[in-house]
């Protein structure tokens, strides 16, 4: 049988613990992964006790008191607190979502927070999304319009067209999904995954759009499009409780009947 | 909760070309330093500057920094050479602050600023309240002193950041609270307990506050009182009434 060995430096390991220094009674053990790429030193998960008594309800507020508290040098992207940026994306409990909209109460026991899974860690909580960024560029998220004439017109949309958006374009770009995606973590320099696939999607189905035909055929690729094998995990993460499993279906759909 | 910000009345003063203005009444402007936005002050606003307010900012005034830096610049002309004292200034004060080692933490000084920013510079203020402000704003001010910063890495580091941010933000703390206790009316978004009506005799005017070390100088500009054309008529101020 192969035997595979991880690199050297990415082995995590035990971490620093910080003990609570308020007396409180009713504490929470909280796993951060760290890593410090100026250190050269392996990543590590330091423990923190937390005391929940004075603490805000979100994963979020965690953070913050930890950063504000305890240790001000863990690092995490975080800007508008309320589920609309995307920011703060992590792997919280084992799941992707917005630590600013999980509540810490729906998890017992010890709380894990990591990184998004399967990207470049930049330091502590945050992964590198440059990968994301281009692949996203790639299919030309704006709209497309056939206006050579003098006169430039307004485009107009009637309700229903708009409503075929719904469940698309309220994608924040978080990457909650593609990075729990296993096609994602295997192909990802390949394959688009379910963000940037639900995003085509949204310009496809676009009633104004007038480059539907050239979208499809540039999505239509082994490697692009069909390494999503259905397996849903990106639905499941949704923060905002969007499906892209559903918009890759359709794009395959539209891809198989035109 | 996380504490966020909105917006902020006043800025740099500037003409509406967007072109930074000096000190007294003339409209002489400082060569090369251009404001908008948020950053500056027209004087088109009033004293309130709420909501798509904010869109003649952008549309208008951003439109207008444009033509006029295109005005100003020739094409392909150099930059000045900036002398090295002025950028050693900048990095002198990012190393300093990078490698504090003072024993108060970055979010314990930044939640003093909040807690006395909210409690005696908040909507309705008064004498009293503003008078403990001043005073009080000068504790965190001073607390620099004694600043830590844990993380000395020059990558993603946000602990740097947020005490690079608490350095700006505890300024604009010390210039609105003195500014707000030296204006004795309501105007505006500035609500005193104390002098409700508006005082158009003594303070029809913007504030300009120079903050050296802890002490904050404070002086005045007149408002502009005329339209740049003759199509509309210049509109004075109006009791707010509801």
């Amino acid at each position: 049988m192969a035997q595979f060995n991880l690199p050297q430096n990415s082995k995590i390991e035990v971490g620093k613990y910080f003990k609570d220094k308020s007396n409180s009674k009713n504490l929470k053990k909280i796993n951060v992964y760290r890593w410090d790429p100026s250190t050269g030193k392996n990543p590590r998960v330091d423990t923190f006790e937390v005391d929940m008594d004075n603490c805000g309800p979100k994963v979020l507020d965690i953070l913050f008191k930890i950063k504000n508290e305890i240790d001000p040098s863990l690092t995490f992207r975080r800007s508008c607190a309320h589920g609309v940026c995307g920011s703060c994306a992590m792997n919280i409990d084992g799941v992707n979502g917005l630590a600013c909209i999980k509540s810490h109460t729906d998890i017992s026991g010890d709380l894990n927070i990591y990184p998004l899974p399967h990207l470049k860690v930049v330091k502590d909580l945050i992964g590198d999304l440059t990968t994301l960024y281009k692949q996203y560029e790639s299919i030309q998220p704006w709209l497309k319009v056939d206006q050579t004439g003098e006169e430039k017109i307004e485009l107009k949309q009637s309700q229903k067209d708009r409503e075929k958006l719904d469940g698309y374009y309220e994608c924040i770009l978080c990457a909650c999904c593609s990075t729990s995606c296993p096609s994602y973590w295997w192909n990802g320099d390949k394959y688009l995954g379910p963000a940037v696939l639900l995003q085509a999607y949204r310009w496809i189905n676009d009633s104004r759009d007038g480059d539907k035909k050239e979208r499809l055929k540039k999505v239509a690729d082994e490697l692009k499009l069909y390494r999503c094998h259905t397996i849903m995990n990106c639905t499941n993460s949704c923060p905002k409780g969007l499906n892209p499993a559903k918009a890759i279906g359709s794009i395959k759909k539209m891809l198989a009947t035109s | 909760m996380f504490q966020q910000f909105i917006t902020i009345w006043g800025g740099i003063p500037t003409n509406f070309k967007a072109e930074v203005l000096t000190l007294n009444g003339s409209e002489k402007t400082v060569p090369g330093l251009m404001a908008i936005g948020e950053a500056a002050c027209v004087s088109v606003h009033g004293a309130n500057r709420l909501g798509s307010n904010s869109l003649i900012d952008l549309v208008v005034f951003g439109r207008a920094a444009a033509k006029r830096a295109a005005e100003l610049i020739k094409p392909g002309s150099q930059h000045e050479e900036v002398s090295n004292s002025e950028t050693d200034k900048c990095l002198e004060r990012f190393d300093k602050i990078r490698n504090s080692h003072g024993s108060t933490k970055t979010s314990e000084l930044r939640l003093e600023m909040q807690k006395t920013m909210q409690s005696k510079c908040a909507v309705f203020r008064t004498e009293k309240t503003l008078k403990e402000g001043v005073e009080q704003i000068r504790k965190p001010y001073e607390g620099i002193s004694d600043i830590s910063v844990k993380d000395k890495s020059l990558l993603f580091n946000t602990d740097l950041v947020e005490t690079l941010e608490f350095d700006n933000l505890i300024s604009q703390a010390l210039t609105t609270m003195d500014s707000a206790y030296n204006r004795k009316e309501s105007r505006g978004a500035h609500a005193r307990e104390d002098f409700t009506k508006r005082d158009d005799k003594n303070f029809m005017k913007h504030t300009l506050a120079w903050q050296k070390g802890k002490e904050v100088e404070i002086k005045y500009r007149d408002v502009h009182s005329r339209t740049l054309t003759n199509d509309v008529q210049y509109f004075p101020p109006k009791e707010r009434v509801y």
